[in-house]
């Protein structure tokens, strides 16, 4: 087997046996490792091809020379010196020497001097067989060590490279490319992850050569099985016989976990005319899955964050949204006061309320809650309210107004999105209310002259946004002196007591017993306080409250 | 917590709902809604005996489910309305989309004719 030597640098006297692809560089992935900075991380790769080698850099930053001469490229005969940096190599050509094996030479041989070059040559004197045998064990020893050796250092560079890749399309990539530079016969790599439902979904998969597939994945379920419930790593023939192991085994299979929970799998399935994987081979997998595991759950947790993050930013955006659509004062109306109260408990609520001065002396009053919460809920409620002032302009009735407002809302949003409002329009001149009502919670109306308060229950139609030729009627009402008119969302009629009692109607009612607007809201909140005790707001609590004066 | 059913009696898909159908469980109601929408089930019924809360993200995915279907020209039938739900369904005047039933059996009935 043709080997390069080294004779000069951090790792003389060390042979390596050269296989179809040998990386150097000082990636800890590369076969041969080259720990100096002044080299690169992929530096130059020795390759064969139909008995011939050839050396070939690979971008490197300081070069690669053969014999002293700088190549990009460079068919190597016995005995060519390649210089990467202050590492010297000396290739040697495959020839089988009479005699006996070639042992492979593992011993850093001692002493700095120039003279190292003979010593060397002298490790490869050929070893008659008997001398092997006597020392096999030594040598696995020394093997073993070797062998220890690169797996830590693949295992702790595949650390180093993803412990802080975040994405986790980057991470996988990452980890397949190390796989692929520590198994020069794996031909194609997946990772597959358990998604909810435990199902083995394929989350990356990687091809040495080429781009897309000749044939799909297949993997014997009982592999799989083996891999996933017992946590172990299996080397597979790829037949239907999984046992058969022992020699010809074409793919291997580690088990992804980290937390004491097993994530999924890594597959590395070897080239068809590639040399078999080994117990060596699978034990470096099972390592680099367990580093990899961690670095898929980190990966996993930073995305849940993440995700978090967004959504408060977009919260944050759309309260800002929802709050600009607000009227920031109450209107001014001859003969009328105005209240109103707005206290959301998440940043955006799905309630909403509106003034709209109108021709004729007249002013619309609207109270609305939109379905869901975020950012969706806030477009569709400043949709609706713009939507409202325009039909509100175009349409004198009211039921008109929402039988628009719904055709527009179920035309244009997300299915499962729909609003409940409350529109009346005030004649002031006149001192009439028209109203319609979309679902929405009754307004009450407070008698001046005797106090007493009534639920207007009429008009209440369907939703807006459930059904498209949904019909709409309206009511209306004249208002004395002294009259008051409270309009609420649910949050106040469903605001629940420590023993989980609604509000309800009859309370409001009760509540509702002041003859200024301000005062009518002030009332119901502290009798809303009351009910709650300890309990916390649970809903936007949103009400608009007038009065009749003069 | 939700717990839902799906059974398929002749032509009539019924939906058992058990438990809460709100802003954190209607999600989990999504995916067999849209697969429903897509096998083109348009007789679908919703068993709500035991469903004990609903909130407006509860009634968005009966209603996203209620418009689609409507779409296909079929119908979405409600039965065994009880409790907090039927007083939302109430509230939101709902009666006026959906056909209320007291029993799964009529309901399904009212598809045959």
């Amino acid at each position: 087997m043709a080997k390069l030597i080294t004779i000069r640098g951090p790792t003389r006297g060390r042979e390596y046996e050269l296989d179809e692809l040998c990386l150097l560089g000082r990636s800890p992935a590369c076969q041969i490792y080259i720990g100096d900075l002044t080299v690169s991380r992929q530096h130059a790769r020795v390759t064969s091809s139909s008995g011939k080698w050839v050396v070939e850099d690979l971008g490197s930053g300081n070069g690669t020379y053969v014999n002293e001469t700088r190549i990009t490229q460079a068919l190597l005969q016995n005995d060519d010196e390649i210089r990467i940096s202050t590492s010297v190599f000396r290739f040697v050509a495959d020839e089988e020497p009479a005699g006996g094996r070639w042992v492979n030479m593992v011993t850093v041989l001692a002493g700095n001097e120039p003279g190292l070059v003979n010593t060397v040559t002298q490790a490869r004197v050929p070893v008659p067989q008997a001398f092997l045998e006597s020392n096999t064990s030594e040598l696995t020893i020394r093997g073993d060590l070797q062998r220890a050796h690169r797996m830590l250092e693949t295992i702790y560079a595949v650390t180093e490279a993803t412990a802080n890749v975040l994405d986790p399309k980057k991470l996988f990539n990452q980890i397949l490319d190390y796989l692929f530079n520590i198994f020069p016969d794996a031909d194609r790599g997946f990772i597959m992850l358990l998604d909810p439902n435990n199902q083995l979904i394929p989350s990356a998969i990687r091809r040495r050569r080429g781009e897309g597939f000749s044939g799909g994945l297949v993997v014997s379920q009982s592999v799989v099985g083996q891999v996933l419930q017992e946590g172990k790593s299996v080397l597979s023939t790829g037949t239907a016989n999984p046992k058969k192991t022992a020699s010809g085994a074409t793919k291997m299979c580690a088990p992804l976990a980290a937390g004491g929970k097993t994530l999924g799998i890594l597959l590395i399935e070897g080239r068809v005319d590639g040399r078999s994987f080994t117990q060596e081979d699978l034990d470096l997998l099972s390592g680099v899955a367990m580093q990899a595991g961690v670095a898929i759950l980190n990966a996993h947790l930073h995305q849940l964050l993440l995700r978090q993050s967004r959504l408060e930013q977009d919260m944050a955006f759309a309260k800002q949204v929802q709050r600009s659509f607000l009227p920031s004062e109450p209107p001014e109306v001859p003969g009328f006061l105005f209240s109103r109260r707005y206290n959301p408990v998440f940043d955006v609520g799905g309630d909403f309320y509106d003034f709209i001065p109108l021709p004729e002396q007249r002013i619309g009053i609207l109270i609305g809650d939109v379905s869901g919460k975020g950012v969706s809920a806030a477009l569709l409620m400043a949709r609706l309210t713009s939507d409202m002032r325009y039909f509100s302009i175009s349409e004198i009735s009211p039921a008109r107004v929402l039988a628009r407002a719904n055709a527009a809302l179920i035309a244009g949003v997300q299915d499962n999105m729909f609003a409940t409002v409350l529109y009346m329009v005030l004649d002031v001149p006149r001192r009439l209310l028209t109203l319609s009502n979309a679902g929405h919670v009754p307004p009450l109306l407070r008698r001046g002259r005797d106090g007493s308060v009534v639920e207007i229950d009429e008009a209440t139609n369907l939703a807006l946004g459930v059904l498209p030729d949904a019909v709409f009627d309206e009511f209306a009402v004249e208002l004395a002196i002294g009259d008051g008119v409270l309009l609420c969302t649910d949050g106040v009629v469903e605001a629940k007591s420590p023993i989980q009692e609604e509000y309800g109607f009859s309370r409001l009612q009760r509540a509702v017993a002041s003859a200024s607007p301000e005062a009518m809201i002030e009332g119901v909140i502290k009798d809303l306080q009351r009910h709650s005790g300890s309990t916390s707001q649970y809903d936007d609590i949103t009400m608009v409250a007038f009065t009749r004066r003069t | 917590m939700l717990e839902f059913k799906r059974d398929q009696l002749d032509d009539v898909e019924v939906l058992t709902l058990k438990g809460n159908l709100d802003a954190l469980t209607a999600p989990e109601l999504r995916p067999t809604i849209d697969e429903l929408v897509a096998n083109r089930r348009t007789k679908v019924v919703f068993d709500l005996r035991d469903l004990t809360l609903i909130d407006s993200s509860g009634v968005g995915a009966i209603v996203s489910l209620f418009k689609r279907v409507r779409m296909l020209g079929g119908d979405v039938k409600i039965a065994c309305l009880a409790n907090q739900p039927k007083e939302i369904f109430r509230l939101l005047r709902l009666d006026r989309a959906f056909d209320l039933f007291d029993t799964v059996e009529e309901a399904r009935g009212k598809f045959k004719k």
